[in-house]
Formats: structure tokens, sequence, C-alpha cells
């Protein structure tokens, strides 16, 4: 069955890369892209090959869960690569130039492919125990999933066209630090514009550099403060309980390249010195960075549900007081230049907290 | 391993039956796939539809089998590329042999005698122009060439018999684009004109008076 499944899920990927390929139009008129489905069964079963040979078959142990969860991953990227109406042709077409077989009309070949993939997968599931949930979750533990959880992200990015204009266009409106910018941007959506926002928000907790502060305050003004203030504190909840799960999922050497080491080491400090409070109490600190603190909770043995409370509740006065100055910058005149001075003290506040704190860390040690 | 081994005897069997499947419609194969009329001055070839290229873009209109791009064009025709170039010389057709392979960079049209060239398949009771059955990202009124290139067609093999932009390998091709059009231009087969993947049709090239 380890065999049986090998060869299987190669083939998989072998379909998927194969399809990827295609939609390269230089190469799609120069070779045969279907040969590459046989030469990844042939390159997965080599290399499970020397790996038993050397004693290492489980790096290449792939397990009933893995396998669904594959078929599920790989099947769900070529229909958002391909689309509904080229998924009827493209997966067929590959096969049928693969194998030579000109004659065989497509109707056919997706029953050929149908069949193959999910009685495969049922085929998958015989053997022995049952399908367990924890060993689902233990499948992107595993190095096996970790890798097609990276590779699922990378092709989602570069192979489906309307991802990776929006990424492209998200990063750059957050990068101009502008919040009429951001605005447009996210105005330029119509209904979508609250959704908009959200994944806006959820990107820049990725992606450390872009700041948070841009979006809070365009909320504020397209929806006014306390719709805005709704918005912000749930995407970023959304948003930190992904630096959660990425900093869980992969690992410190993963976030250093996300973050900084620096940044990363002095929010281990704190939180080797405040222990389960030190989320709450970071969050109620506005100078120590959102997205750091989220990555770091990650790495360490904190549980999810306590991390996700403690932000929730620690970020809400920031979340309301930025929310509340947001709306007042797009008023009247008077607000506006109201608004600017509360921002101004606010600023000012935040500057002196931090050059207090850091004397006080400094006397203490 | 015997699991493996009587699961890939299904599929090598699932995959025999299926080849022995034949979903071709139309003529039989009894019918010759290059005819040549002199009087009417015209040669017709049967050829298969790929209906791939109804979603996915293409340079090629025609390619004859045997050839490298059989499988990269439109219609797949049933007629090596320089059986049918001699086709054409006996219907007193001149080839303009004006592009070389250094050409197909440069933007440059195919020359030589003009061709008329129309798609029929049984039960249709008509010929619809080959301009109808190709859709473009810009469309143009075709131009279908004798381009000749009978010597690139021998090296290169490509099996090219009818390029939808100027072509240098191609035995005729679109004097309507230029070379390296297609880098920008997307062409398609016409769903809505073609009949279905896989059906036997007639190409007809009819030299222009």
């Amino acid at each position: 069955m380890k065999v049986y499944r090998l060869i299987y899920n190669s083939f998989i990927w072998g379909m998927l890369v194969s399809i990827l390929a295609f939609q390269n139009t230089w190469l799609e008129m120069r070779m045969n892209i279907g040969i590459i489905i046989p030469i990844f069964m042939a390159l997965f079963l080599a290399v499970g090959i020397l790996l038993e040979k050397a004693g290492k078959e489980q790096l290449l142990s792939l397990s009933k869960e893995f396998t669904i969860i594959n078929v599920l991953a790989c099947t769900g990227m070529s229909l958002l690569v391909l689309g509904f109406q080229r998924i009827k042709v493209v997966p067929a077409s590959i096969v049928r130039e693969g194998l030579k077989l000109t004659n065989i009309s497509f109707d056919t070949m997706n029953i050929v492919l149908l069949i193959l993939v999910f009685g495969g997968v049922i085929l998958s599931c015989f053997g022995r125990g049952k399908i367990e949930m924890n060993n689902v979750k233990n499948v992107f533990k595993g190095g096996s999933g970790k890798v097609l959880g990276i590779l699922i992200i990378v092709c989602l990015y570069f192979f489906v066209p309307p991802i990776n204009s929006f990424v492209n266009n998200a990063v750059n409106v957050l990068k101009t630090v502008d919040v009429q910018s951001a605005k447009e941007y996210i105005l330029s959506f119509g209904i979508w514009a609250p959704v908009v926002s959200f994944l806006l928000m959820i990107l820049q907790s990725v992606l450390f550099p872009l700041p948070a502060f841009i979006i809070t305050f365009a909320n504020a003004g397209l929806f006014g403060w306390v719709n805005g203030a709704i918005l912000s504190w749930t995407s970023a909840m959304a948003g930190a309980a992904l630096c959660y799960f990425i900093a869980k999922f992969l690992g410190r050497n993963a976030v250093e390249k996300l973050t900084s080491k620096t940044a990363l080491k002095n929010v281990d400090d704190f939180f080797d010195k405040y222990g389960k409070y030190a989320v709450l109490i970071a969050r109620l600190l506005p100078f120590i960075s959102f997205d750091i603190v989220s990555y770091a909770a990650g790495l360490t043995s904190m549980s999810f549900w306590s991390f996700f409370v403690a932000t929730g509740i620690g970020q809400l006065p920031a979340t309301i007081i930025y929310s509340y100055i947001g709306g007042m910058l797009t008023g009247s005149a008077k607000t506006f230049v109201t608004g600017l001075l509360i921002l101004f003290a606010v600023s000012t506040l935040i500057i002196l907290l931090k050059k207090i704190w850091t004397d006080k860390k400094k006397i203490i040690v | 391993m015997k699991k493996v081994l009587s699961i890939l005897a299904m599929l090598v069997l699932l995959i025999g039956v299926t080849a022995g499947c034949s979903s071709t419609t139309g003529t039989t194969s009894t019918s010759k796939v290059l005819v040549t009329n002199k009087d009417k001055k015209e040669i017709s070839m049967t050829a298969t539809v790929n209906g791939k290229y109804f979603t996915e873009a293409t340079r090629h209109g025609v390619v004859a089998v045997g050839g490298s791009n059989y499988e990269k064009s439109v219609l797949k025709g049933d007629a090596n590329e320089v059986d049918f170039y001699n086709a054409l010389i006996e219907i007193g057709a001149k080839a303009g042999n004006n592009l070389t392979l250094a050409d197909m960079t440069k933007g440059v049209k195919v020359e030589g005698d003009k061709l008329n060239v129309f798609v029929t398949w049984d039960g249709l009771g008509k010929e619809i122009p080959f301009n109808d059955i190709i859709t473009s990202s810009d469309p143009r009124p075709m131009d279908i060439r004798f381009g000749g290139n009978l010597q690139n067609a021998k090296d290169k093999k490509t099996g090219c018999i009818l390029c939808l932009d100027s072509c240098a390998v191609g035995i005729t091709s679109n004097a309507s684009y230029e070379t390296g059009a297609s880098s920008t231009v997307k062409f398609y087969g016409n769903k809505d004109v073609l009949p279905k993947d896989g059906t036997k049709v007639t190409v007809i090239f009819r030299l222009a008076q």
C-alpha cells in the first residue's frame, strides 16, 4: 500500500505540474507536456527505492490522510488555475497527448481521469487503521505536509492571475503608506470593499513591514469609525491567527525570514518575562509590533485560544482609538485639525511610553 | 507488491479499452486523405478537429500527421506536408519562398500565390471559409499564401501545412499577420462554428484566380 500511495501521489503531483507547465504557451507549443506525468512517477519511485535501501523510507511515507489532502489540494489548485471551462479540456488533452492516444475524445478521457483520481483516493483508504483526525492534523506538521502547503501558496501566487495581480496591487498600495491611496484602492472594489479590506489586513500581517494603521484609518474613513473599528478588529484577529499558525507550521527559521531576527529576539525576552500574560500586555502597548507578537506566540507552547482571547481583548483599545482618529480625519476642516492634534498627541504619548519602558528595562538589567 | 501490480494491470487494461474506442466521426478511413483536382485547381485534405484549441491559443491552423506540431493545431491533417506541397505544384500554384528562418523575428509577411481555403464536414452541406473557423484577439481577414518552404519543412519536421501568421516553415501561411505576430495575437478554433473535438472534416485549398 505504501508503494501504491507513492505512485498515486506522484501521479497527482505530475498532473498538477503538467497543468502548471501547460500555462506557459512557449512550453506548450514546443513539447509534449504529458511526458511530465510519467517522469514524476518514475522519479518518486526511484527516490522511494533509494530511501528504502538507505533505511530512511519514513521520509517519503505518505499516509492515507496525506493522500486525501493532497488530492483535494491539487484538484482545488487545478480548478483555480484553469477555471471550470478549461478543466474539462486541459487535463484530458495533456494525458491524451502524453499517451499519443489522439483518437480518444475529451469526454472519454475525462471519465478515465475521474476514475483514476477518485478511485485512487478510495483505494488509498484501504489498509491498516482508520482515518484519524489527529493524523489529519499531523499531516501539516510533517515535512511532506509543509512542502505541500508552501507549494500550494507559491503556485496560487504565480499561476492564478487574479491572485497574482491582487497581491501585487495591494502591496504597492500599502508600501506608499498613504491613507488616501488605500481608501481609493479599497473603494475601487465596490460592494466587495469590506472583503478586500479584510484581505489587505491579513496580507499586511504576513508581510511584516506593511503598516496596519493605514488600513485602520482607511476603514474608519470609508465605513465610519464604529463599523471601521469592527472591520479592523476582526480582520486583525484573522491576521493574528494566520501569523500564529504560520509560526506553528513553519517554525522559527521561516518566521525570522518573514520578520527579523532582532525583532523576534526582543519579543522573546518579553515573553520570557511576562509568560502567559505576554500577549495581552503586548497588545496594550502600541509600540510593540502586533505581527511579531503573533508570530512569537506561535513559536511558544501557548494554546491558540489563550492567544486569541488575549489578542482580542488587548488590541481593542488601540483599534478604537485609531479608528476614532481615522474617522475624524475625513470630517470637516475643524474635525480634521482636531483629529490631527489627537493623532500627534497619541504618537507623542507612544514615543514617551516607549522611552520609559526602554529606560525601565535598562535599570532592571 | 501484488496489489500494486494488479492495479497497474487494471490501469493498462483501462487505457487499452479506451484507446480502442475511436471517437472520430465523419467519413470512414477508406476515403483518400489528399485529393487533387487539376480542373478546379483545388486540393482536398481530410483532417480532425482538435478541441483543445477552442480554449487554448495556438498559431497552427493545420498540421500534418507525423509532424512534431501535430497535436498543436486547430485541425490535425491526415496527409503529410510534402505530398501537400507537391499537390499545390500540380494544380499550378507558385510558391513565394521569400522567408528564411531568420525572418521569423523580423515581422515580414509571406508571399506566394493566394489560396482560398474552406472547411466542410459530413452533413454540413456547404463550405465554410477558413477565416470563420478561427477567432483572434486581433481579427483581420485571412490571406492564405503558398509560402513554399519545402526544405525548411523537411529539416524541421514540424508538419506545418497552414500557419495562422506568416511563417518560414509552414507550406502555406496567413499573410494578414507578419512573422512573430502570434507572440502577441492569440488565435483560437471557433467552437461556435467548428464541430466537436474529434470530428473528421475536409479542408479545401483552392487556387485564387
